[in-house]
């Protein structure tokens, strides 16, 4: 996909359309192969990572097997110890039981031998050599039967051997086949400890804040009640120093209240006995002036009526006399004339009744 | 909600139910990572434990030091997941009930099936509020690994939700 030696034809106003297009159909060509290569290599990848994925599935369960295997041979491994370890012991009471034989085998000989020496002496008792050599033919019975014993347990020892050598290969291999899991459990182990850690350190951490936040919880409820306790013991002491103020204004109120209301009832006492003396005094003093003035009033309405009595009757006259002179005039028209003068007369009366008043008034 | 006494475990422990929220008073006693460990080397030495573990309670916790008259700090649980290796051993040997938080491997809790004990969560983060509901603390072993020593608590009406009882039941399944 180079764009080396890549050279277009030149016409008017720049490069030859046909030969861009040619080069761009070129390039989609190009491009389309390479991403059907990559595809092809992404599904072979992907088919690559699938049977890995199974082959790890399959490891898993091999080692799980292997591990379970492991485990079956570690018992039968113990188990081939206890017998491999019994059998010792078995093989050491019979090397110990030959070495016995062996020794009585060797007494028995010697013992042979100082019969033969005295069988030499005493060529004559041939009984006695007879029995000898009977007891002598039945210790070598007995010697061949402890041989034939001891040669079957050297072979069952030897069998033994054989099998404990195979069991041990066995299990050499075993072990090398369980290093080698290990190996590969410590890798698989070693990526997921980075992340274990990270857990780890993330919960102390979180455990480390969580604390500290009780903390300063149980400070701050501490510090709470500290300052509830102090505020309720100073709001208890301003309660009892305000009541006692309170006690002491109201207790130095009531006395001054005492001390004014004494001092105030002495005044009070003083001035209202003065006032009332002083009253009493002006109302004698208005009793006997109004009583003047009425008795001066009296004597002017006496005077007034006495007055308006002698003008009445001054008047009366006076009217009838011209009554009498109008009726003689025109008697027709005598009563509208009556009316008119008693209109008149009315008049008057009322202005004598006002100018009385004002008399009256002027006098009080 | 429930109250139960830790000292007559036998009575309710079989009662109580994945997902119920519970009030436990009683004993416990607390473990971290490091006294597992310490307590798994007393166990393969056959050497005397600091508490007996036959009907214990464990509290997954490392408290603050105590404050202001309080007989125990900020006492709030931790990850359980870091005590999974040592939890089926221990179950095995006696404990009923473990107290931390979050979840477990299927291999413990089918060892809390096994054993019929059950799991507790208590609620995380809120330490002081676990901190108000212990009305006693005391170190009575491994003092020198300072707030992850084993201390010996008590518990009222301590709120605990339980995440898997006795029957199988997984509160994180609900």
């Amino acid at each position: 996909m180079s764009t080396d030696n890549v050279v277009f034809r030149t016409v008017f106003k720049g490069y030859s359309k046909e030969d861009v297009n040619k080069y761009i159909e070129e390039m989609n060509v190009q491009f389309k192969m390479s991403s059907d290569d990559f595809e092809r290599s992404l599904s072979s990848y992907k088919l690559k990572a699938e049977e890995l994925e199974k082959l790890n599935s399959e490891k898993d369960d091999q080692l799980s097997e292997l591990n379970k295997e492991n485990e079956s041979l570690k018992k039968s491994q113990s188990e081939l110890k206890d017998t491999v370890q019994k059998k010792e012991s078995d093989i050491l009471a019979l090397n110990n039981k030959i070495n016995s034989l062996n020794k009585e085998i060797s007494d028995k000989n010697d013992e042979l031998e100082k019969i033969n020496l005295s069988l030499a002496d005493e060529k004559s008792n041939s009984d006695k050599i007879d029995e000898y050599r009977r007891k002598n033919d039945e210790q070598k019975l007995k010697i061949q039967l402890h041989e034939k014993t001891i040669s079957e347990n050297s072979d069952k020892i030897s069998i033994y051997e054989t099998q404990i050598k195979h069991l041990q290969s066995i299990i050499d291999e075993q072990n090398s086949k369980i290093k080698n899991l290990e190996i590969q459990l410590t890798e698989n182990n070693n990526s997921n400890m980075n992340q274990e850690d990270e857990l780890y350190k993330k919960s102390e951490m979180y455990d480390k804040i969580s604390s500290q936040i009780g903390d300063i919880l149980i400070n701050a409820n501490s510090t709470a009640d500290s300052i509830i306790n102090s505020a309720e013991a100073e709001a208890a002491k301003l309660r009892s120093d305000t009541e006692n103020d309170a006690e002491k204004t109201k207790q130095y109120l009531s006395d001054l209240s005492d001390k004014i209301i004494e001092s105030f009832d002495e005044n009070i006492h003083s001035i209202s006995d003065k006032c009332i003396c002083d009253i009493v005094n002006t109302i004698t003093d208005i009793q006997y002036l109004t009583n003047s003035l009425i008795d001066k009033i009296n004597d002017k309405n006496q005077e007034i009526s006495n007055y308006i009595s002698n003008y009445k009757c001054s008047a009366h006259n006076i009217m009838r006399e011209k009554i009498n002179s109008i009726e003689i005039k025109s008697p027709e028209k005598s009563d509208l004339n009556t009316t008119i003068i008693d209109e008149n007369i009315t008049k008057d009366r009322q202005n004598i009744c006002v100018n009385s008043k004002s008399k009256i008034t002027k006098l009080g | 909600m429930r109250e139960f006494k830790i000292e007559n475990y036998e009575t309710w422990i079989n009662q109580v139910t994945a997902g119920e929220v519970i009030s436990l008073s009683g004993t416990v006693y607390t473990a971290r990572d490091a006294a597992h460990k310490r307590i798994m080397n007393l166990l393969d030495k056959s050497q005397p434990l600091p508490f007996p573990l036959e009907g214990a309670f464990i509290y997954y916790a490392g408290s603050s030091p105590a404050k202001h008259e309080m007989p125990i700090g900020s006492c709030g649980p931790t990850t359980s997941a870091r005590m999974d290796i040592f939890t089926p051993r221990l179950l095995s040997m006696g404990v009923k009930g473990i107290i931390g938080k979050g979840q477990r491997d299927d291999y413990v809790k089918d060892a809390f099936l096994k054993y019929k004990a059950v799991y507790f969560c208590a609620v995380g983060g809120a330490g002081a509020l676990a901190a108000s509901r212990i009305t006693s603390c005391e170190v009575i072993a491994f003092e020198e690994l300072g707030c992850e020593a084993i201390k010996k608590l008590k518990f009222e009406n301590f709120p605990l939700y339980v995440a898997y009882d006795c029957h199988g039941g997984n509160i994180f399944e609900h």
